[in-house]
């Protein structure tokens, strides 16, 4: 089972300073106000943004050695507007040649957040919502033991949230499953951790 | 009332100035040291640049010139205008803002007169031969055939660049016309039915949805073997490359010029050199812009170890083909005797200065082309 551990790290943005914590199988909201420095807690976990000092931990190897082994979903679809939704979707999934479900089970997946119709679209014609699912279904393919999704339930419409949950529910079992969210209550039902970053009290 | 609010037009005008303003960026000491080494260079070849123009353009002027040549000037003007206009799309249509601007309730007429206006600034050069051949002219008719011709080919170039291909036909068509002996009423006519036909273009529902183009498997596996920098340099950075090419191949044209016209000695120009110092300069900054625009668009993806080696290749390959294309064209001209030492020296430089790019070395800006042009004194013979 994948044991994703952080190291007395300190952050160059936001109020996370010194932070120590395992994570384990599951799902692990992280809240807290904006700008405390939850999604660049994602970047560094993900390897996008170095941390200061300290360090992030798959099963006691340097995450930066491992970067196979966790995807990040993130909250702004990338500004490429002119790129085809399936080839920026094969594209991320391809880069997680282990970890990634068979094609059928890929389908499936994008069937649930309905996104089969828009596949051949351009990614900048795409609603916000659909780019977002989009992301969300490259990483739910993608499956490698870390999968760090930052606000995924922002802008997507309610069935799809429903459908987003029912795909968790079942991968939580065996991966490390971390989602920074304002709307805590909408994943509630996947019973998970609850981390509350802190606003630094200004002196 | 919002007594600063801007104009659609002062918006267009200030993105056409900020969008050549960046695709300049790092450019601008590339020239510099282009313009230090070559200022006879650039002249001869902007003297020459107006006067063949000016030439194939007083052609078409002249009632007794064949049919074919006329017709090979428009055609030419043609290809000409487009390729420049498609090469400044960006900064003259402003196209990637327009699904915004369309949902506001700005009239088409202030689209049109915008587009139509820059458009005509990014003639650019395009003016000096129109001018000289409409000042020595001195006719009505001169002037108008002239004037005919410019918006006709606009009409047309507005049309397709705005992706309504069936709205240029009209205005292409009113272009051939011009091929026929110069008469006042085909003139007018020429001018109505292209203009006509760009007005309507612009008024509201005049395009369909396009349905969406894909490319091929083997395009697409490509696309993604490469990390997605193949598709990344045909879309974003195509205009960027194609005027550092530009350079490079203005580098050689002067060159091949100046040994043409030195027909006095047996000396040829030492064109890898110039060549290679200009390449070395215009190309070494690419490797560096590709990676690091790659690596901030898709930014979830940038702690991909398998994502970074995917694009090693193509960023790195490209550049370095290309440079090494620029320096054997240029060898084929070289007039030197020690081909392989000025390339091995240029070659040197070129990868110094993707390494320092690479690693953010700031000097590099002004070391690069101080060091191509210390190399052209030495290796030209000019010290």
């Amino acid at each position: 089972m994948p044991r994703l551990s952080l190291r007395e790290l300190v952050l160059p943005r936001g109020s996370i300073d010194s932070l120590t914590i395992d994570f384990g199988p599951g799902v692990h909201l992280i809240v807290g106000p904006n700008g405390v420095g939850k999604t660049s807690l994602l970047n560094t976990i993900a390897g996008t943004l170095p941390a200061r000092t300290g360090g992030v931990f798959l099963d006691d190897q340097p995450m930066i050695s491992r970067s196979a082994a966790v995807v990040l979903a993130p909250n702004v679809p990338p500004d490429i507007p002119w790129i085809r939704a399936r080839l920026l979707f094969d594209f991320v999934v391809s880069l997680y040649p282990a970890s990634r479900v068979p094609a059928g089970e890929a389908d499936a997946i994008l069937g649930q957040l309905n996104l089969l119709d828009f596949m051949d679209q351009p990614l900048g014609t795409l609603s916000a919502g659909t780019a977002r699912k989009l992301l969300l279904a490259a990483a739910l393919v993608a499956r490698p033991q870390v999968m760090l999704f930052d606000e995924p339930t922002n802008e997507i419409d309610a069935a799809s949230i429903d459908a987003f949950r029912a795909l968790i529910a079942p991968i939580a079992a065996r991966h490390v499953v971390l989602v920074t969210t304002h709307h805590a209550g909408d994943l509630m039902s996947l019973e998970p951790s609850v981390l509350t970053l802190a606003a630094r009290i200004p002196h | 009332m919002y007594r600063m609010s801007p104009t659609y037009y002062q918006l267009r005008r200030l993105h056409f100035r900020n969008t050549i303003k960046a695709w300049l960026r790092g450019i601008d000491k590339a020239l510099l040291a282009f313009a230090g080494v070559l200022p006879i260079g650039i002249l001869a070849v902007l003297a020459v640049f107006v006067l063949v123009q000016a030439e194939a353009l007083r052609t078409l002027l002249r009632a007794e010139a064949p049919i074919e040549q006329r017709l090979a000037v428009i055609v030419a003007w043609q290809f000409v205008t487009f390729v420049l206009l498609r090469a400044l799309r960006e900064a003259v249509l402003m196209p990637k803002a327009q699904a915004f601007f369309s949902s506001l309730p700005i009239p088409c007429s202030s689209e049109l007169q915008s587009d139509f206006t820059f458009a005509l600034q990014g003639y650019s050069l395009l003016w000096a031969p129109l001018g000289w051949v409409a000042y020595t002219s001195q006719t009505f008719q001169a002037w108008l055939s002239l004037g005919v011709l410019v918006v006709a080919s606009l009409c047309a170039n507005l049309a397709l660049l705005r992706a309504r291909p069936w709205h240029s036909l009209p205005a292409l068509a009113a272009l051939l016309t011009l091929a026929l002996p110069p008469r006042l009423p085909i003139l007018f006519g020429a001018a109505a039915v292209a203009g006509l036909a760009l007005w309507r273009s612009y008024l509201p529902g005049s395009v369909r949805a396009a349905k969406p183009s894909r490319a091929g498997a083997l395009a697409e596996r490509l696309s993604i073997r490469s990390g997605l920098a193949l598709p990344f340099l045909a879309h974003d950075l195509r205009s960027n490359v194609l005027v550092r090419l530009g350079f490079i191949a203005a580098t050689l044209a002067a060159c091949l010029l100046i040994t043409t016209l030195r027909t006095h000695d047996a000396a040829g120009t030492r064109s890898l050199v110039f060549v290679g110092a200009v390449a070395a300069v215009t190309l070494y900054p690419l490797p560096s812009l590709w990676r690091s625009a790659l690596l901030t668009r898709l930014h979830f993806l940038a702690g991909q170890a398998d994502f970074v080696r995917r694009i090693r290749p193509s960023v790195y390959g490209i550049p370095a083909l290309l440079f090494g294309g620029a320096l054997l064209v240029a060898a084929c001209f070289d007039a030197g005797e020690s081909a392989p030492a000025t390339s091995a020296i240029f070659g040197t430089l070129f990868v110094a200065g993707v390494v320092a790019a690479r690693c953010g070395v700031q000097m590099a800006s002004w070391l690069m082309p101080l060091s191509s042009f210390v190399a052209v004194l030495i290796l030209g013979g000019i010290l």
